[in-house]
């Protein structure tokens, strides 16, 4: 007995491992459980790839009759999307469980999470991986090179370092937006329609921001920062000439944004005092 | 007794209505939401179209003005959203955790029953969602869509759009007694119904062949029909005939599809224990 109490007194030893080496252990319980509905894994992977098809067929439809849209050629046009799509993928994999904690909120059971030993929000994060995001981040890839090197953007050193710090942004943000929205729900009730209506927001990523005018482009830019998704920081690459302080801002707006996400969340969490039964 | 149960009564399944109505009463938020998704939507979609057509530098592409366009794309967003009741969700679920036995003994018929559960809320979502986005593209368009008799045929037409749009809903809702998914059965519906019924790109804009071949299939007598009615302000009589018996075809095509595929696939469910 004694034994025991020494043991669990003792401070566990945090290396630099240790958060990877409990991501593991959990998301691999995640990854278990959904091997044994396999033919949903096919189906939804599927399904995913669908809808970024779909997207690419629209863009395709538009410019079957227009050179242009607003001086945005083709392929700038695809290269805008495929960065969006993968920007989202990130947030779509490893950051799924923000849907569910809604449920876990209402009916109480966010109460488990509140006595683990380790960072609320990374438990709860890592208790979910979305293998369906892995399609999405196929077809961007795929997308993304296509349009690269029909646009010609040189393949530099300086370049790949500009599109990795570029793309870490980007996903920043949406996981930004998208834990923000689901910490709504420590709040306010019906949470999960403000989360389907940011969520949808993403698809106005791709496009331009230069095509709105006047509010549109303050709303998108400041209020509902879809624009750091695909436009502000993708400047740099596709014309290096248009791009302006916000593009070099967004890694820094990606990781204060984020920061304040996480720091709403958290707020919320700590807030939370169950549901009493 | 077994006359009695095979008869039609519409009271039963007005029961079903009522039902619908109360359960949107107690969602009010999720209309106020769904009202501003679609605002936000339509100014999109004009400032896009606008971006579009203004490269374009010509008024008429495709058969289509730019108000056309917005008129078509954002009235089929709204639509789209209205429409749209999570009905392969709800059988999906229903085959998961076994409540669809629930079905095989109601002496209420399942087909019907969803049809009149879903017509309630769509009509609720319509007044309160697609008709104020009709002003305000109205608004935005400089009165665009003409006030006549097109109206009437759109309305008619549209009701035809959505038993259409309900009975691939249910069709692929059923889909889920064979599969584990229904996250991904109900995406490629999504997508399949979107883009082949011209709500993301209006048909017109489609290549010649493609748009030939998209006019044999279901899809385009869900929102192309309707919104052709509408933002024509008059057709020749043989047209209107021709698309009214066209969709006509797919209800009845539909229905029968959908209510003998419940019938086949419903054999096969399997719920466990409970």
């Amino acid at each position: 007995m004694s034994d025991i109490v020494t043991k669990t007194k003792e401070r566990p030893k945090r290396g630099l491992l240790f958060y990877p080496k409990i991501y593991l252990m959990i998301a691999s319980q995640d990854i278990k459980s959904k091997m044994s509905y396999r033919s949903d894994f096919w189906i939804s992977t599927i399904g995913m790839i669908a809808t970024n098809v779909s997207g690419f067929i629209g863009f395709w439809l538009i410019f079957q009759s227009f050179q242009t849209i607003n001086g945005w050629t083709y392929y700038e046009m695809l290269f805008l999307y495929a960065f969006s799509l993968l920007a989202l993928t990130p947030g779509q994999i490893f950051f799924d469980n923000n849907w569910s904690l809604r449920q876990y909120v209402y009916s109480g059971d966010f109460v488990k999470y509140c006595f683990r030993p380790i960072n609320l929000f990374f438990y709860f994060m890592s208790e979910v991986i979305d293998a369906k995001g892995i399609g999405q981040l196929a077809f961007s890839i795929v997308l993304l090179v296509w349009s690269w090197i029909e646009i010609g953007i040189p393949v530099t050193f300086a370049s790949i370092v500009i599109f990795l710090c570029a793309i870490f942004s980007a996903s920043l943000i949406m996981i930004a937006i998208m834990t923000a929205a689901s910490a709504s729900c420590f709040w306010i009730m019906n949470s999960g329609y403000l989360m389907v209506y940011m969520f949808a927001m993403k698809d106005y990523a791709k496009y331009p921001i230069t095509i709105f005018s006047g509010v549109f482009r303050i709303i998108f830019t400041f209020i509902i920062p879809i624009a750091y998704i695909a436009y502000y920081p993708s400047l740099l690459l596709i014309r290096p000439l248009e791009a302006d302080i916000l593009t070099f801002l967004t890694p820094v707006i990606s990781v204060a944004l984020f920061f304040g996400a996480y720091r709403l969340w958290m707020y919320g969490a700590s807030k939370y005092s169950g549901t009493g039964s | 007794m077994t006359s009695n149960v095979r008869r039609f009564r519409f009271s039963r399944y007005f029961a079903y209505s009522k039902a619908s109505f109360q359960e949107s009463l107690a969602f009010r938020m999720g209309f106020l939401i769904s009202i501003v998704g679609s605002i936000v939507y339509t100014i999109v979609i004009c400032y896009l179209w606008k971006a579009i057509f203004q490269s374009a530098g010509a008024e008429v592409v495709n058969g289509m003005t730019y108000n056309d366009t917005l008129v078509y794309l954002a009235l089929a967003g709204t639509i789209t959203a209205s429409v749209d009741v999570f009905l392969v969700w709800d059988i999906g679920r229903a085959i998961q955790t076994g409540d669809i036995a629930l079905a095989f003994v109601r002496p209420a018929d399942y087909f019907t029953m969803h049809l009149f559960t879903c017509c309630t809320s769509i009509v609720i979502s319509f007044v309160v969602n697609v008709i104020p986005i009709f002003f305000l593209i109205e608004f935005i368009s400089g009165w665009a869509i003409p006030i006549g008799f097109n109206i009437v045929f759109f309305m008619l037409s549209l009701f035809l759009g959505i038993i259409i749009n309900f009975c691939i809903d249910f069709i692929v809702g059923n889909i889920c007694f064979y599969t584990q998914s229904i996250w991904g059965i109900n995406i490629m519906k999504e997508v399949v119904v979107h883009l082949l019924s011209g709500a993301t790109i209006p048909l017109a804009f489609f290549p010649d062949k493609l748009h030939d071949a998209m006019m044999f299939l279901p899809f385009q007598a869900i929102y192309h029909t309707p919104l052709t009615m509408l933002i024509n302000e008059s057709m020749p009589t043989e047209t209107y005939l021709r698309m009214f018996g066209v969709q006509l075809i797919w209800v009845v095509v539909l229905v029968i599809a959908a209510k003998l595929f419940f019938r086949r696939s419903s054999r096969v469910v399997t719920v466990n224990g409970g």
